[in-house]
């Protein structure tokens, strides 16, 4: 059961977070509509495939499907963490 | 079981010595590969197996706990590794020179420092690894070998040196906290996890408390952030996605491994909300200056702050809600690879200038794309997500 306190904490951290969450997006719309320097090249340059987009995709893709399916390889160990300091589930 | 110790310990100080004496990136770049990747293969064989490769109640070992933190560390380092000839490429500036070369033998020291911090059970030797990883690093964050950066480097040897004083003392606590355990009490955390019940409450206490203060630094909690924000944001892309994918929960890992302790005793309540605070007040601290800031590599810097501040917070929640910190570790490290790897590609004809500007625009669609979905699934789907796990 959740008391009306854990609400209010709960309710305090979403807030900060939302926060985070807005001065980020303000950091990346200030990006998209600031002026081109004078002297910096127009032209985009050209768009290749790189090891950089398969590391990040693959590093933000991979973490839904452990979050989803719980592999017990992962999970064996975390369960046993807990266990180890005291905290049962 | 050699086998994998050679692999986890042997082959990093191998590749160490070899990168160092080598004159060819080229043949640098391949060792640190292949070091990366028997690494992390062994790393996964005893994740699977659930082995500890050393013998019991010795100094080195591989818990539950080691085992996970090995995952991101392993994992971290070999996408840094793959990352780096293409940023090397790149750095081609006659000033960049002896960075391009010290570059390889500091990657695979920091890997074998940090994997010494992960299998070390004893914390007097804990503390001397752990400032091991401090000195791997410094030529890594000084790469651009500008103002700036020396600035950088500087400050934060200074203030992770001061709290790894206050580490010290606080191992020196724990010490005295054993005094009355009898002849075998010794600082390995599995012999004080069975004498907890005849430790000096009092001096766990101000261990803790210490502990805590000190490795901050190193974790970036506030309010000793500052050092850690100034090295990731002067640092180059894959140093950064090192520091903030894999040696925070390093740093995390060693106060687990003294609130472990702190758990087993009386001052267990004590100690959660310890971290409690920390952990909410380093979210503040983030909000606030995430609001106020227009660099983007601090933007991330102080989104590591934000993300150690929710994991700390879980801890000290404790239950499922330390299973869902353990889990935003991993998380946080996947999501921070990839956004410090997408800044390094936008700011690739930047060199050490991180203010954007229209250069964003100039960037090609598929960066800009992965960088605003990484923004927003690290920022506000992964918290939620471990908060809800």
């Amino acid at each position: 059961m959740i008391h009306a306190r854990d609400w209010l904490v709960l309710g305090l951290f979403l807030v900060l977070l939302m926060i985070i969450f807005i001065g980020m997006s303000r950091a990346l719309l200030r990006m998209l509509q600031s002026p081109q320097p004078v002297g910096l090249p127009t032209g985009k340059p050209l768009e290749r495939f790189h090891v950089a987009h398969a590391v990040s995709f693959y590093a933000l893709v991979v973490s839904v499907p452990i979050a989803i399916l719980r592999p017990d390889f992962l999970f064996g160990p975390l369960r046993s963490i807990l266990t180890e300091f005291g905290f049962s589930l | 079981m050699m086998l994998t110790i050679l692999l986890l310990l042997g082959l990093p100080l191998l590749s160490t010595v070899y990168t160092a004496r080598s004159r060819s990136l080229e043949k640098n770049h391949f060792a640190t590969l292949a070091t990366g990747a028997g690494h992390l293969g062994a790393t996964l064989y005893l994740l699977l197996t659930r082995q500890n490769p050393f013998p019991t109640r010795a100094w080195f070992g591989l818990d539950p706990l080691g085992s996970f933190f090995l995952l991101i560390l392993s994992h971290t380092f070999f996408a840094v590794a793959l990352y780096s000839p293409g940023f090397l490429q790149r750095m081609k500036k006659p000033e960049y020179h002896p960075s391009r070369w010290l570059y390889y033998p500091a990657l695979n020291s920091y890997l074998l420092a940090s994997t010494l911090v992960i299998v070390t059970q004893h914390f007097g030797l804990l503390w001397v690894v752990i400032e091991l990883t401090t000195f791997s690093l410094v030529p890594l964050i000084y790469f651009y070998r500008s103002k700036e950066s020396l600035e950088a480097v500087w400050k934060y040897l200074f203030l992770v040196s001061l709290g790894l004083v206050f580490l010290l003392i606080g191992i020196l606590a724990l010490d005295l906290a054993t005094k009355g355990a009898g002849e075998h009490a010794s600082l390995v955390v599995s012999d004080l996890v069975r004498d907890a019940a005849k430790l000096d409450p009092l001096w766990v206490k101000t261990g803790f408390v210490l502990a805590l203060v000190g490795i901050s630094a190193k974790i970036g909690l506030a309010p000793m952030h500052p050092a850690d924000i100034d090295a990731t944001s002067n640092a180059p892309g894959p140093v950064a996605a090192l520091m903030a994918g894999s040696l925070r929960s390093t740093a995390m890992l060693v106060l687990l491994r003294f609130y472990e302790v702190a758990c087993h005793t009386s001052v267990r309540v004590f100690s959660q909300r310890l971290l409690m605070i920390a952990g909410a007040f380093s979210i503040l601290v983030a909000a606030v200056y995430i609001w106020r800031s227009r660099d983007y590599k601090r933007l991330l810097a102080y989104s590591s702050v934000e993300h150690l501040g929710i994991i700390t917070l879980a801890t000290g929640i404790g239950g499922v809600a330390m299973l869902g910190a353990l889990l935003h570790t991993l998380f946080n490290s996947f999501g921070k690879i990839a956004l410090f790897f997408m800044a390094g590609r936008i700011n690739r004809d930047a060199d050490a200038s991180n203010r954007l500007g229209s250069r964003f625009n100039a960037t090609p669609a598929m960066e800009r794309v992965c960088f605003r979905i990484g923004i927003f699934l690290h920022h506000w789907y992964a918290p939620l997500r471990s908060l809800f796990q």
